[in-house]
């Protein structure tokens, strides 16, 4: 209890709590030499957690939630594995070429039998992981497995033998059923709820990261797999002849016959996602997109949130992130018979790459991590922690759901009505992603939608907004930065969701009169004399300069600007998911930028068009970002070529 | 019995004297000083498995042989030439408990010894130099050709003879594999420091039997410098207990292996199988596995071995069908209904691996030999065996030496039949070379001694 005094303690403190002050990240006390980087974790029924690391080892450890964990070594020397489930006595785990089955029959604490269930082929790409498994209902597994990539084209994913990009189905006799296709690189399968869903990250043709649902037969969007829907027991009828005469795969070639990598076109005509599926009836878009940049780079596990554990987020979904470091709530609902809803922002700050999670007992929520190889915003290489609910309930918004005429809003704590009421409290712009094979799409046909009005309830938990112009397919970003929480007026810990609208409800629309149209945005204020600083919550950091006054706005324009000074747009175009200004992340530091003395203009044609060969020695490419205004543009390229020195 | 005969004519050995900067001089000259007293040229060299100080010899030239102590210890070795800088490379062989030493610029030495079963390698282990032990036990086993290339630094004189800089082993690499890397070699006591810029250099043996070939010298190229100072620190997979680790795997000449396992011995023999196949690949004596390929960055999947492997070609099943016994051995699985069911580690953690083939159960166990000089291995097949054959060896020239014992290729391996029930083993030939195939039967089991 006294955690939670000091909690409460701390929550009094002029600043709004934030996602630390409600779930705390704990570690879990690993003895010196074990490297954990973790690719699966199962949960025993005797309360037991089973680890599987990318070193091949599986260990399972003793009172896992203790201060004084005990960590057996259960088998070694497998490859590269990538996922571990618990069955009627046995683990399962999926190494790069095989479904495995450990069974300890002697009770030495040790695997004696490895028996492979089914090996599957491999060319021996490096990318060729494999994932899973997913125990099914009927006891079945599902694994998914990576694309391989080209030879010249080095950026292309390309299946080279069965069942590369593709979820298969294995049954305990090993019998092998192909399931679906078109992933690229499913490091995220999971069952919610008795389905079979998977995430995935951008890429080519992935736009952007997302979580699938997964039905027999479906094509998720990567053409690769498509070369194996002509075998024996595909339940994808599509062919790769039939896609490529609808979709342009831009395999073109320069005039000394090398392939030329696409590269995203600014102005053109794009197809959409949802063009594909209404060329391809396989095809199935996300059930919400988890946006590049925002909410992860690089998806992992999904899982649905167990009755009475993380409060009023029970039966919700999180998603983890390996670049980011990070969980997001996902928030679905059917409607008209689509899988969609909103995503946003949970839990970020774990030491290393999120990868695996799964449930304890006592309802706190082991996080497996690694980022060997990729980078990840927790810089450390690998890690087991574990994420707990300290039971106080943080403001949030609780649900996003989809209205006829908007959407409706519900809250863990009453809002304060004044804010709820005001339309300047919300903002809601939508836009899409490009689906071609450029590697991530930026986000394209960007407008911002209108408020036209709110309506609060009486208990204060819930506002429906009127939203102008809604789009089918389209994300819709919902930032409520202006809302309070009643009694304290906290602002909302993550005052952004992301809702993927693929169906407009039908139903009553809220009638004009029954509505707050209040805009304290409308009659504009005085202008301040003085430019406050933006957000409720930034301040000046200790030591540094009072704000210089700016003498004119050409002087101000002239100066590159701080790191302050740019933070805000670095965050609102996504760049620091991914870049520090010291460190290596995901991507180059700027100051290893500044190193390359590009000039300004050459920075802003980089952040359109990144040329991920100019840094080879890292993993992830830099998706285009040409919907960055060029004066933004060229104050990051200011602020990134100050630190030359 | 073995008949000792001396010729009198002159070597083959030659030196390909490559001159700086400058067209490649292929002068040919006689490495080494001949005749020597205690040493001849011969066609061919065997050892008996059976007898294994034993070397014989057949007629012919290309191996300087010193093949028995009967007459005493033979003259050393000289080179005709003196060296400064030098690549030196051979091919050499010995019979059991055999011992030599080879000096670079006279005076620095170079173990080449018998050190089967040498738990801590010294400077007298084979492939030790100077003070220096070599970093890996990668010998082989007597009557197997082993190769040293050694890149030599002689050391710096003045005017006056007096020493200005030491000699330098750049590089030794026994049987393919590292064993010194550029270390300062101090003058040995006792020897004479005579301030030349070049010297001969000489072999001294010292006991048993010996076979050379393929001598040459080279004067050493001045190499860059291009080792990267920035690469990935190392990831070593030993082993001190038996181990076993999956990887990708790839083989001279063959493709990358996907479903690969190498497995790790304290007796410091390893070997890896192919699960694809049901078949071993290759053994490898010395380090077991870098694993920096698979484990470093993102990895591209592969692990590489760290000693000296032998190889047995690109990988293939154990068991093969054939309907007649000149049928080629099959390509891959095809019609053979092959399905991998894993292993199951014993009390020690050494795996049995099982599979099914052509309807039949088979297991598989590869177990290290108690003084480390190589494998036995026990395939078992349950049920119909009919028509079903176990291919044990495939090399250019199989040699039935008798008594089960089959020498492989130019002396690479010995194959040693330890059970086969009924079934004889026999040798055939293939457009390939020579294969040894055994019948099924429910048990076989044969070593593997390299």
């Amino acid at each position: 209890m006294a955690m939670a005094l000091t909690a409460v303690f701390s929550l009094s403190a002029q600043e709004s709590p934030k996602e630390e002050d409600y779930f705390r990240i704990r570690k879990v006390r690993t003895p010196e030499g074990i490297i954990l980087e973790v690719g699966g974790l199962a949960m025993l029924p005797n309360g037991n957690l089973g680890v599987s690391t990318r070193r091949g080892d599986v260990y399972i450890i003793e009172n896992p939630t203790s201060g004084n964990p005990y960590f057996r070594k259960f088998a070694s020397g497998l490859h590269e594995i990538l996922g571990l489930a618990y069955k009627d006595g046995a683990l399962y785990c999926a190494q790069r070429g095989e479904l495995t089955k450990l069974v300890d029959t002697d009770n030495d604490g040790k695997a004696d039998v490895y028996e492979t269930i089914y090996a599957w082929p491999l060319s021996g790409h490096y990318h060729e992981y494999s994932f899973g498994p997913i125990i099914a209902p009927d006891g079945s597994f599902f694994v998914t497995g990576n694309v391989a990539f080209g030879d010249e084209e080095w950026w292309r994913g390309e299946s080279r033998v069965p069942w590369r990009g593709w979820a298969v189905n294995i049954t305990e006799e090993g019998k092998l059923t192909p399931w679906a296709t078109g992933m690229r690189s499913p490091a995220g399968p999971g069952l919610l709820n008795g389905q079979f869903f998977y995430t995935e990250n951008q890429g080519d043709w992935m736009g952007s990261g997302g979580l699938w649902q997964v039905n027999k037969g479906d094509f998720m969007g990567h053409p690769a797999g498509l070369r194996w829907a002509g075998l024996p027991g595909s339940p994808v009828k599509l062919t790769t002849e039939q896609f490529v005469s609808k979709m342009d795969e831009r395999r073109v070639k320069n005039d000394q016959g090398r392939f030329i990598k696409p590269e995203n076109i600014i102005n053109e005509q794009y197809k959409t996602a949802f063009d594909a599926k209404q060329e391809f009836a396989e095809f199935r878009l996300p059930a919400v997109w988890l946006p590049h940049g925002i909410l992860g780079i690089s998806s992992s596990q999904p899982t649905v949130i167990p009755d009475g554990v993380f409060g009023p987020f029970s039966g919700q979904v999180l998603v983890g992130d390996q670049g980011m470091s990070m969980l997001s709530r996902v928030m679905l609902e059917e409607v008209n018979g689509e899988l969609q809803g909103a995503a946003i922002g949970f839990r970020s700050g774990f030491r290393s790459g999120v990868l695996r999670v799964t449930w304890a007992p006592d309802g706190s929520l082991f996080v497996g991590e690694t980022n060997r190889g990729w980078g990840s915003a927790g810089d450390a290489n690998e890690g087991l922690e574990r994420l707990e609910w300290n039971g106080e309930i943080p403001f949030e918004m609780q649900t996003v759901k989809a209205m006829p005429d908007g959407f409706e809003i519900t809250f863990t704590l009453p809002v304060d009505t004044a804010s709820a009421n005001d339309l300047a409290s919300y903002h809601v712009e939508s836009y899409t992603y490009k689906y071609h094979p450029v590697y991530g799409s930026p986000p394209v046909d960007m407008q911002s939608n209108r408020i036209k009005g709110v309506k609060v309830s009486a208990d204060g938990l819930r506002a429906r907004i009127i939203v102008d112009s809604l789009k089918e397919h389209y994300i819709h970003t919902i930032t409520l930065d202006g809302i309070r929480e009643k009694d304290r007026f906290y602002s909302l810990i993550h005052p952004t969701a992301y809702y993927t609208l693929h169906s407009i409800p039908q139903g009553p629309k809220l009638s004009m009169n029954e509505v707050s149209t209040k805009d304290s945005s409308i009659p504009v204020a005085e202008p301040e004399p003085i430019p406050a600083p933006e957000g409720p919550s930034s301040k000046p950091a200790a030591g540094s300069a009072a704000p210089v006054k700016a003498p004119s706005v050409k002087a101000v324009a002239a100066k590159a600007p701080t790191f302050k000074e740019i933070e805000g747009l670095l965050a609102k175009y996504t760049c620091i998911a991914c870049h520090n200004p010291d460190k290596k992340q995901i991507g180059p530091s700027y100051k290893d930028i500044a190193k390359r003395k590009y000039s300004n203009e050459k920075i802003v044609e980089l952040i359109y068009s990144p040329q991920p060969a100019n840094w080879p020695g890292y993993a992830t490419e830099m998706p285009p970002m040409p919907h960055v205004p060029k004066a933004d543009a060229l104050r990051i390229a200011a602020y990134i070529n100050s630190l030359a020195n | 019995m073995n008949l000792l005969k001396f010729f009198s004519k002159s070597f083959a050995f030659t030196a390909h004297a490559t001159l700086l900067l400058c067209l490649a001089a292929n002068a040919q000259t006689q490495v080494f000083t001949t005749p020597a007293k205690g040493w001849e040229s011969v066609g061919s060299v065997t050892v008996p498995l059976s007898k294994q100080q034993v070397l014989m010899t057949s007629p012919g030239d290309g191996i300087l042989v010193h093949a028995s102590d009967r007459k005493g210890r033979p003259e050393d070795l000289v080179t005709a030439a003196a060296y400064g800088d030098i690549e030196l490379a051979f091919n050499y062989l010995l019979a059991e408990g055999a011992e030599a030493t080879l000096y670079l610029h006279g005076v620095y030495p170079v173990t080449l010894a018998d050190s089967r079963g040498v738990a801590t390698p010294t400077a007298l282990t084979n492939g030790g130099a100077a003070g220096y032990p070599p970093r890996q036990q990668v010998g082989r086993a007597p009557g197997l050709w082993q190769r040293m290339h050694i890149q030599f630094r002689a050391p710096r004189f003045d005017g006056n003879g007096q020493q200005i800089a030491p000699a330098r082993l750049l590089r030794a690499e026994l049987n393919g594999v590292i064993i010194h890397e550029d270390v300062q070699l101090q003058v040995p006591e006792k020897a004479n420091g005579n301030g030349k810029a070049a010297e001969p250099v000489r072999l001294a043996v010292s006991r048993g039997a010996v076979a050379l070939k393929d001598v040459t010298i080279n004067k050493l190229a001045e190499a860059a410098d291009s080792r990267d100072r920035n690469g990935a620190d190392p990831i070593l997979v030993s082993a001190q207990v038996n181990t076993t680790l999956r990887s990708f795997m790839d083989v001279p000449d063959g493709p990358r292996v996907v479903h690969a396992i190498s497995v790790g011995h304290p007796a410091q023999v390893h070997y890896t199988y192919d699960l694809d196949k049901g078949n071993l690949f290759q053994v490898w004596r010395g380090g077991f596995l870098d694993a920096t390929p698979m484990w470093n960055n993102r990895g591209n999947g592969t692990s590489r071995v760290l000693g000296s492997p032998v190889h047995f070609g690109v990988p293939s099943l154990a068991v093969g069908k054939l309907v007649a016994a000149d049928n080629p051995w099959p390509a891959d699985t095809a019609g053979t209904g092959y399905k991998p069911n894993g292993y199951v580690l014993d009390a020690h953690d050494l795996p049995t691996f099982r599979y099914v083939i052509y309807g039949q159960q088979a297991t598989d166990a590869i177990r290290p030999l108690t003084n480390g000089e190589g494998f036995t291995r026990t395939i078992t097949v349950n049920g119909n065996t009919d028509g079903l054959y176990l291919r044990l060896a495939v090399a250019p020239t199989i040699v039935d030496q008798g008594k089960g014992v089959f020498l492989i290729g130019d002396n690479r391996w010995y194959l040693r039949i330890e059970e086969t029930g009924k079934a004889k083993p026999f040798v055939r030939d293939q457009p390939t070379g020579k294969e040894l195939l055994v019948p099924v039967t429910s048990i076989t089991r044969y070593s593997i001694i390299f």
